[in-house]
Formats: structure tokens, sequence, C-alpha cells
């Protein structure tokens, strides 16, 4: 966690359990606990639609591209390793 | 009466003269009932809240897995980081995010379907209810663009399409002949003559589904006449629901017909005054305002009962009469929201008057002579006027003040000879006396 932390661009990294409850993060409380909550649904959201798009596929990593932030998501069974990034200082 | 001897004692009866009389009178009270209800008026309900203060759970995490994921996880995410740190891929895309982020006028088609340096103008246009479809008629032809092309015998001065019926097209005539289409079926082309003026059919209208869902097609024409249709049988048969005419008498001096009107001399010697425009209100549709080639503006109802001539099934309408405009009335729009109507003349005049009123509330002036005027969607007291001059203005006829925001000039365009507005696209089809139409789209916030 301390390699990505340390990565070029890198604000925060959390790691979500399969409940959505933050195990480790960077980030101050509020902001960790929005994230999780929220990413942690998306990526439930997300992996039920490639499965159901194909049901022998799974989801691997998710990237959200917005104005400020690049977020990437990388789920697992179970834990959620949420990186958000700057991408250009 | 007083004396010193004693008298003799004398004794009377009393003169009591009538004896009491006595009456025995019995007085039972009804028996009272008693009625028993009980009330039992309180119900309590005791709720208890114990709070805890809990421990917070440490959620419980098996390390080693989690460093097994997050070893298995960091080489892939540190690649993607790199990747995505140094990319440009996005750096010039701007989401759009809005749904019109159109701040201006856009022109986006010029359509020329006469042959080029002809001097055909182009008479009228009309969209169909869906926006999809323009008609145009020319001086000459009429044509439905080049999907299809109707032929007429004589120059179309008016058309119309239905309010509801996308398919249904009524056509106005030099020769006072009225025509509907049905576009529906390519093969029937075929179009119903409804009725035949005695001169050039000035205007056309819908008035869709006022009685028992028939829709109603008025028809002035020049020579005074309004007639007013019932299309039945899927508009295929016309009946003739009511005859107006407006007489001379409203207006004496106009008793010579003027020179530019046509028809036969029989129908002209009885003729009443030239109409050029009409509208309906919209707050009562059964008044209607009518302009004539002098300058009259005259209330009507479709209701007032005046036989005319001895001929019971003609009926004079005028009810009242406006202040006069000095030159003739080009065109007359009521508001859609308001009671108010705007009337533009040949004497470069645009005048807004209040449907109850004689005098009219306002008047602008404008450089050019006007032929018409549209209502813009959007703010619905906003009013495009346009003739004489290759510039259209857009006027807000509750302060009568210019509006300068949309902008339609262009460099080849001479005279305006009609802009219809397409509700459904945004869009304003203007077309000249150069034959050509022009289709611009306006953001609908700029109004």
């Amino acid at each position: 966690m301390k390699r990505i932390q340390s990565h070029k661009g890198v604000v925060g990294t959390i790691v979500v359990n399969a409940e959505g409850i933050p195990i480790k993060s960077t980030l101050d409380n509020t902001t960790t606990v929005q994230y999780a909550g929220l990413i942690s649904q998306l990526s439930d959201k997300a992996r039920s639609v490639v499965r159901d798009l194909d049901p022998t596929n799974d989801l691997t990593f998710l990237r959200i591209r917005s104005k400020k932030h690049e977020i990437m998501v990388a789920p697992d069974k179970e834990f959620i390793l949420i990186v958000i990034q700057n991408p250009v200082d | 009466m007083f004396v010193n001897r004693s008298l003799e004692a004398v004794s009377f009866n009393s003169q009591l003269s009538t004896t009491k009389s006595q009456q025995s009178a019995n007085v039972q009270t009804t028996e009272i009932i008693y009625n028993q209800s009980p009330v039992q008026t309180v119900e309590t309900r005791t709720v208890e809240t114990q709070t805890v203060t809990e421990e917070k759970k440490k959620p419980e995490v098996n390390y080693e897995r989690l460093a097994q994921f997050l070893n298995r996880v960091t080489p892939s995410i540190l690649e993607v980081l790199d990747e995505s740190y140094g990319t440009n891929a996005f750096e010039d895309y701007e989401p759009k995010t809005d749904d019109d982020s159109l701040t201006s006028t856009q022109f986006l088609q010029k359509i020329n379907s006469v042959e080029s340096d002809s001097q055909m103008k182009v008479n009228d246009i009309s969209w169909s209810i869906g926006g999809g479809t323009l008609a145009v008629s020319y001086e000459g032809i009429f044509t439905d663009n080049p999907n299809k092309t109707l032929e007429t015998n004589a120059c179309v001065t008016t058309l119309a399409y239905h309010p509801t019926e996308p398919s249904i097209i009524a056509v106005g005539l030099f020769n006072g002949d009225v025509l509907v289409w049905n576009l529906r079926d390519d093969i029937s082309v075929a179009p119903t003559t409804v009725c035949t003026h005695g001169d050039c059919v000035s205007q056309m209208y819908w008035k869709a589904r006022t009685i028992n869902d028939v829709s109603l097609l008025v028809s002035s024409s020049k020579d005074g006449y309004i007639f007013i249709h019932k299309m039945m049988a899927n508009f295929t048969i016309a009946r003739v629901y009511k005859r107006l005419k407006v007489i001379k008498e409203h207006n004496p001096i106009e008793n010579s017909r003027p020179r530019s009107a046509s028809g036969t001399r029989e129908r002209a010697a009885e003729c009443g005054l030239c109409i050029t425009t009409f509208d309906f209100s919209s707050r009562d549709p059964i008044f209607f305002i009518v302009g004539t080639l002098c300058g009259g503006i005259y209330k009507c109802s479709l209701d007032r009962v005046a036989p005319i001539e001895n001929d019971e099934t003609l009926m004079d309408p005028v009810i009242d009469e406006y202040e006069r405009h000095e030159g003739s009335i080009t065109c007359i729009k009521y508001s859609p929201i308001r009671n108010l109507f705007v009337t533009a003349g040949t004497d470069k005049e645009i005048r807004i008057y209040d449907f109850e009123e004689h005098t009219n509330l306002r008047s602008i002036s404008c450089e050019n002579t006007i032929v018409g005027l549209t209502w813009m969607f959007g703010d619905q007291d906003i009013l495009a006027t346009y003739g004489a001059g290759s510039d259209i203005r857009l006027y807000n006829i509750t302060n009568g003040k210019s509006v300068t925001n949309a902008n339609f000039e262009t460099s080849d365009r001479q005279n305006t000879s009609c802009l219809r507005v397409n509700l459904k696209k945004n869009m304003v089809a203007i077309g000249d006396t150069q034959g050509n139409i022009e289709i611009w789209k306006i953001p609908r916030q700029l109004l």
C-alpha cells in the first residue's frame, strides 16, 4: 500500500472489505466512509452487469474517469482496493 | 258627624262576591330512563429506550489474506497508475452534458426547389404538426418539398396543415377554390374540393375539435365572405356549417372594389369588405378578429345571428369595430396566452390591442412594411415580424421592446414573404420573394 500511495499523483488509497467497511485508508474518516460506501455499491453493480452479460465473465478492474480524479477499483472476493489519483498535477 | 251620644252598633256581612275556585291537578313525570355506557379514555403505552454504548467493533480482517490480495493487485494497479498518469487521452475531451448548448441561432439549410434567379415568390409555408414536413407554396406551383409535388390549377395563396392530423393539408387558391389533400396514401392524391369563393382565398384556419370531434375549416376570401365547413368522413366530405359576410355598410367609403381584386363581375357586385386576414381568439373560440384591405379591424362572433339580404344562411358576424389602421391590414395574430391581439398594416405600424378596448394599447413603428407576424416558441409574448427588407425583428408585446438576441441575418435574402415556427423541433422556416426557403434552428433558452 505504501508503494501505491507513494506513486505519482495518488491522492488516497482505501481497502474495503466485502461488507463495504473500510479497513485501511490513507484518507480522513468521512471521505473514507463516503468513498467506501459508494464505490463498493458501484463495483457490485458493475460486477452484476458483467456477469449478466456473460455468466462466465467477471469484473476484474474498474476505472472511473472524472474531471478531477481518476478512481481505480480492484474488486476481489473479500476486498476492494480503491485508489484515487489526480492524473495531471 | 261627631255627636255626643252612643249609637247602636250595626253589623254587616262580608261582601266577598266570588268564592275562589279550587282545582286539583296531577302531574306525573315520565319515567326517567338511565343509560349506562362506560368510557375509558386513557391508553398508556410505555416505550423504553436503552442506549448502549457499544465498543465499535473492528472489522475482522484476515491480514494474511489482505496481504495476499494486495500483493496480487498491486502490480496491476501500479501499471494502470503509470499509464493513466501520463495519459493525454482525455485531454481535449469535454463531455457534452447539456442538452442544448447552442447559444445563438443557427442557419441549417437553404432550400431552393425552383430554378435559380426566377422571380417566384414563396406564397406560404406550413409545418405539419409533427414538425417533420414542411409544405411550401410557390407562385404558380405548389410543392411539398422534393417528397411530393401537388399541382393546382391556379396560384396557391395560402395553405394550412391540420393542427392534429399530420396528413391533412388545406390549400386556398387564387381563383377562390379551397382544396383539402390527404397525403397519407401515396396513390390518392386527388384533393377534396371544399368550396369555391368568389375571389382569391386570403386565409385559412383549422378549428379542430370544437363540435362533436369534427374539424372545422374556416376560409376567408377577398370578396368579404368567410365560409366555415365541417370536414367529415375522414376529410373527404365537406358540409357547409356557416356562411358569414362582412358587409359593406361597416365602412361605406370602401365601396369601390379594389382594382387588384379579381373574380367575376356578378360576384363583384355583391361582395363585402375585402378580408385580408383573420384570427380566432385564444380565450373564447367563438370570437375572431377580421382585418380588411382598407384598414378596418372588426370584432366578430360566430354566434351572432343577423341575416343579411334576406338570406337566412348568410350571417354578418361583426359585433364591434376597433380603431382603424391608415393602410391595409396585412396580418392579425391573437396572443396564445393573453387576451390581446396584434395587427400589422401597410402603414408600417404594428399595433397591440386589448380584446375589450377600441383603441390600441401600444403601437410600434417599423422601417419597412410588415406583411406577417408569427408568435415564437419559448416565451409566447415574443412576436416575429417580417416583410419588406431582409431583417426579421422580434418584439416582446408586453413592453413593445425589440428582442435582439436572436439573429436571422443573411446576405442574400431580399424580402421575406413568410415565416413559420416549428414548435416540435425549435426551427423556423423563412420564405422569401425569390423562391428560397431558409431553415433556422433557434435555441429555446434564447427567447
